[in-house]
């Protein structure tokens, strides 16, 4: 509505055609996230689906990558988790919040990928080549796994939250890392605020034995 | 001790997406939608194994129940035949040979004629005595047919075992030494008698 509003402003009060581009645009970033989903539903503004994907993107790469431990996989779960919004947007009501509704699809996709890595089997890369040379996967500026991760003490971490129960780890990394509400997690998780609270407990009892050697420091 | 881990959590670096992320979304948009999920995947679906699971354990089940009944021949359900053997072996046992119950050994030429046109390839042993034994050999040449014995048994109970060989019934009975006397005595009677009819 204030976006509509706005509209009709400008378009008295700038006649010019690139002036009035600048300041669709400038309106449409200070949209909100719900805001910007109708806009893109009723209109098929391709521009409000972009400002949303850059308000999401990295959160939601920090979030799956904690999850997975692999960058490869969490950009991959991070664009499927773009395109099925792209091409359900419809199925979005606007009665619950967008940070819930892109969480939970790129949950539900990171959890799918965790079981899928499950079942099968990673052949080790040393196994490949028949001097069993070594091939090193090749650099690049964009993992962060290498750049900011320069510290032992964060692949500690983040190995430690590889090794509790998805379940728990997700409830932690949403609220310890991501700093979601409680109600928040609920809705994106799927269950009562109490057994958030408690897997969020439980996680972290996890987390404690596993990294006591660290905090001792 | 949550709080320390808590800082830890909060101070692990933020991960970022690649600066191609959004020119990467628009191409992927663009491309045609693939299905990730094999045949093998669409039939081990996660939501499909507990009524799979079930359907085996139910086939499972109706298969131990169904060869648990005998309406088939079954080599480890059934139990083993009786063979005619059996009455050899029962009639070993102070007994009737099988040889001697059918006679056929002891008999001449007219008295197998006469079980063969009466389809008796044995002699039935029956639990009721008729007759006189020493009546035996007038009863016989006044029926043209061989067809039964009577011999008292002393040790006859209800509940012995009736065997089937070649069409009819034997019922096997144990004798004491005097039955058996008995009848090897009736038995020299009778083909006594059937040899000279007319001596009696």
């Amino acid at each position: 509505m204030q976006f509509l509003a706005n509209f009709y402003l400008f378009k008295e009060t700038f006649p010019d055609k690139q002036s009035k581009i600048k300041l669709l645009d400038k309106d449409l970033s200070i949209l909100s996230d719900e805001e910007l989903v109708v806009e893109f539903q009723q209109n098929n503004t391709l521009k409000a689906f972009e400002i949303l994907v850059q308000r999401y993107k990295n959160p939601l790469t920090n979030f799956v990558y904690r999850f997975l431990g692999d960058y490869e996989a969490c950009t991959d779960v991070v664009q499927e988790a773009m395109i099925r919004f792209y091409r359900n947007k419809d199925s979005y009501k606007s009665i619950a919040k967008f940070s819930t509704w892109i969480y939970t699809i790129a949950g539900n996709l990171a959890r799918t990928e965790y079981r899928r890595r499950r079942r099968r089997d990673f052949f080790s890369i040393n196994s490949y080549g028949e001097e069993h040379e070594n091939f090193e996967i090749p650099d690049e500026s964009f993992r962060p796994d290498i750049i900011t991760d320069s510290g032992i003490k964060d692949k500690i971490i983040q190995n430690a939250l590889l090794k509790i129960s998805p379940a728990y780890r997700q409830a932690v990394i949403l609220r310890d890392i991501q700093e979601l509400s409680y109600e928040e997690i609920a809705e994106i998780m799927g269950i009562e605020v109490g057994t958030v609270k408690s897997k969020i407990n439980r996680g972290r009892n996890q987390l404690q034995k596993l990294l006591k050697h660290i905090y001792k420091e | 001790m949550n709080e320390k881990i808590i800082r830890l959590l909060n101070e692990l670096p933020k991960v970022n997406a690649p600066i191609n992320f959004e020119s990467k979304l628009i191409e992927n948009i663009n491309l045609p939608k693939k299905s990730d999920e094999t045949w093998i995947d669409k039939i081990f679906l996660p939501k499909l194994i507990p009524a799979a699971a079930l359907t085996v354990t139910a086939i499972i089940i109706i298969f131990i129940l169904a060869g648990t009944s005998n309406d088939y021949e079954d080599p480890f359900q059934l139990k083993p035949k009786l063979r005619a053997e059996r009455i050899e072996s029962a009639i070993d046992q102070n007994s009737f040979s099988k040889t001697d119950l059918t006679g056929s050994a002891n008999l001449d030429d007219r008295e197998q004629k006469i079980l063969s046109d009466n389809n008796a390839n044995a002699l039935i042993i029956s639990d009721e005595y008729r007759g006189d034994s020493d009546n035996i050999s007038s009863v016989l040449t006044q029926v043209s047919t061989i067809q039964r014995i009577s011999v008292r048994t002393i040790n006859y109970t209800p509940d012995q075992k009736i065997v089937s060989a070649g069409g009819l019934n034997y019922k096997i009975v144990k004798l004491g030494k005097d039955e058996l006397k008995r009848l090897q005595m009736l038995r020299g009677k009778l083909s006594g008698s059937v040899e000279n009819p007319q001596k009696n």
